[in-house]
């Protein structure tokens, strides 16, 4: 069945008021290298590997879709450990899923661009969490997401540096 | 050169004359751009200048202004040429017959302001037409003849309804109607006559819902498409100028012009602030009109101005002589 036809008055006026109350609202948008916003838990980003608990069994290397893993030798260690190439990574996140030990885990860290190739190749002491202070130097603010029942969407800011 | 002529050549080069005009063009643009920008919950533009965004007007202008003057061969040369720079100058002569305070007005026309306001007003449209028609491209073209149309759907209206005012003010002067709203503005006892005045000024400043020649998903820009450079500068600065002169009509005619309360004492800046003020909420509301509807089709437009707001100002003027002269007796 059709909805009923709005009146004229609300035809005519409820797009302005509607429109209006939007001026409350604070923006959407961010200032993105000043401002990140947070990334949601289980956000699939840079992968870390936790060393001690790394029993260098090999599920994440032979699952991995884009064989973007090595299993590599570290010195004074006494396993074989992944190292990942993040060129080839397409951060499906199934090492994380398979690894037995739980020893991978996902970050909301995505700023990995860098000038050469052998930059996005990560040995297994260095997949620890990168710093955010020398990847993004102009970030001021951290933001989280929330909302509010009168004013829309809003980011809570924290100051960073 | 005695304190009056100084005084004289001050009006015309910065207060109510062409400092106010550019400096408003500038601050209108910037607000547009911002406040849209919040209703739309963006941010508008922001990294220009540390605060809000504020040189990048600045920077649009000398971009404009730096750029090549592009005159196309297939165009009428003289007229593309002269009619960008004749364009601003009509609305910036409307907005020199406004009083923004008692006896702070550019031209003084001995009691006949608001005709020659309307009577100066004819020749935008004339000019935007010229303007479409110089470029000799398809898109001015339709778009100066959309301007014909929604010159004939909104300047009978605006008139028939600001002839209500005058009918109910007694007078052609825009001081004197001023004047008289000091107990109780126009907006009031000429409800019916301010609707239509709205709703015809919204489709002579040809912003959305009524910017119908500028169409833009289906014109490029309008009569201003083959225009670049410094040539679209001006046409911009017209259209601006004329949004400024429409309000401050509106502004005089129905809401009490520069009357407010005294703030510093000074009549001439107390009247100049309220002014301000007044212009400044009405192109806020303007702006929020923009981004609140769709734009009509030019039919629609037409039919609108012919079938709805010459009846209704028509009406208007007859409730208002009813009144005045019956009911009142020729008093207000």
């Amino acid at each position: 069945m059709r909805s009923k036809r709005p009146s004229f008055i609300a035809r005519v006026f409820k797009p302005f008021f509607h429109v209006a109350r939007h001026a409350l609202y604070q923006p959407v948008t961010h200032k993105y290298p000043f401002e990140r916003i947070r990334g949601y838990p289980r956000t699939r980003g840079f992968i870390t590997l936790n060393m001690d608990t790394c029993v260098g069994c090999g599920v994440c290397a032979h699952i991995c879709p884009d064989k973007a893993i090595k299993m590599t030798v570290v010195e004074g260690k006494p396993y074989t450990y992944p190292s990942f190439d993040f060129g080839k990574c397409c951060f499906c996140g199934l090492c994380v899923e398979s690894c037995p030990t739980e020893s991978l885990k996902t970050t909301d860290i995505v700023e990995l661009a860098s000038f050469e190739y052998s930059g996005l190749v990560y040995p297994p002491d260095k997949l620890k969490e990168p710093d955010l202070k020398r990847l993004l130097p102009q970030m001021k603010y951290e933001l989280k997401t929330a909302i509010s029942k009168n004013k829309g969407p809003y980011y809570i800011r924290r100051r960073v540096r | 050169m005695d304190m009056t002529d100084l005084t004289y050549l001050l009006e015309i080069l910065l207060f109510p004359g062409l400092g106010f005009i550019l400096g408003f063009v500038v601050f209108a643009v910037w607000y547009q751009r911002k406040y849209l920008a919040r209703l739309m919950i963006r941010m508008g533009p922001v990294h220009c200048g540390k605060v809000l965004g504020w040189l990048q007007l600045i920077a649009d202008a000398l971009k404009l202004i730096s750029k090549e003057l592009i005159v196309p061969e297939a165009v009428h040369k003289k007229a593309f040429i002269v009619v960008t720079f004749l364009l601003p100058t009509v609305p910036a002569a409307m907005v020199a017959l406004i009083p923004f305070a008692k006896g702070l007005v550019i031209f003084n026309a001995y009691g006949f302001n608001l005709i020659l306001f309307f009577a100066i007003s004819t020749l935008y449209p004339v000019l935007s037409v010229l303007k479409g028609w110089a470029a000799n491209n398809k898109f001015t073209v339709v778009g100066a003849f959309r301007i014909i149309y929604m010159d004939i759907a909104g300047e009978i209206p605006i008139v028939l309804s600001a002839l209500g005012v005058m009918l109910w003010a007694g007078t052609y002067d825009l001081q004197e109607i001023i004047e008289l709203q000091r107990e109780v503005w126009f907006v009031f006892p000429q409800i019916l006559g301010f609707v239509v005045f709205l709703i015809a000024y919204l489709a002579m400043i040809e912003k959305i819902p009524f910017d119908i020649p500028v169409a833009e998903p289906e014109l490029v820009l309008g009569p201003r498409t083959e225009y670049s450079g410094a040539f679209f500068l001006n046409t911009m600065l017209a259209d601006y100028v004329n949004i400024l002169a429409w309000t401050l009509l509106m502004i005089s005619l129905y809401f009490g012009g520069y009357l407010g309360p005294s703030i510093t004492g000074n009549p001439w800046i107390d009247g100049s602030i309220w002014t301000l003020i007044k212009l400044l909420i009405a192109i806020t509301i303007v702006f929020t009109v923009m981004i609140s509807y769709a734009r009509l089709r030019i039919d629609q437009a037409v039919r609108l101005g012919w079938n709805y707001l010459i009846p209704l100002s028509l009406i208007n003027i007859m409730i208002t002589i009813f009144v005045k002269y019956i009911v009142l007796g020729g008093a207000i």
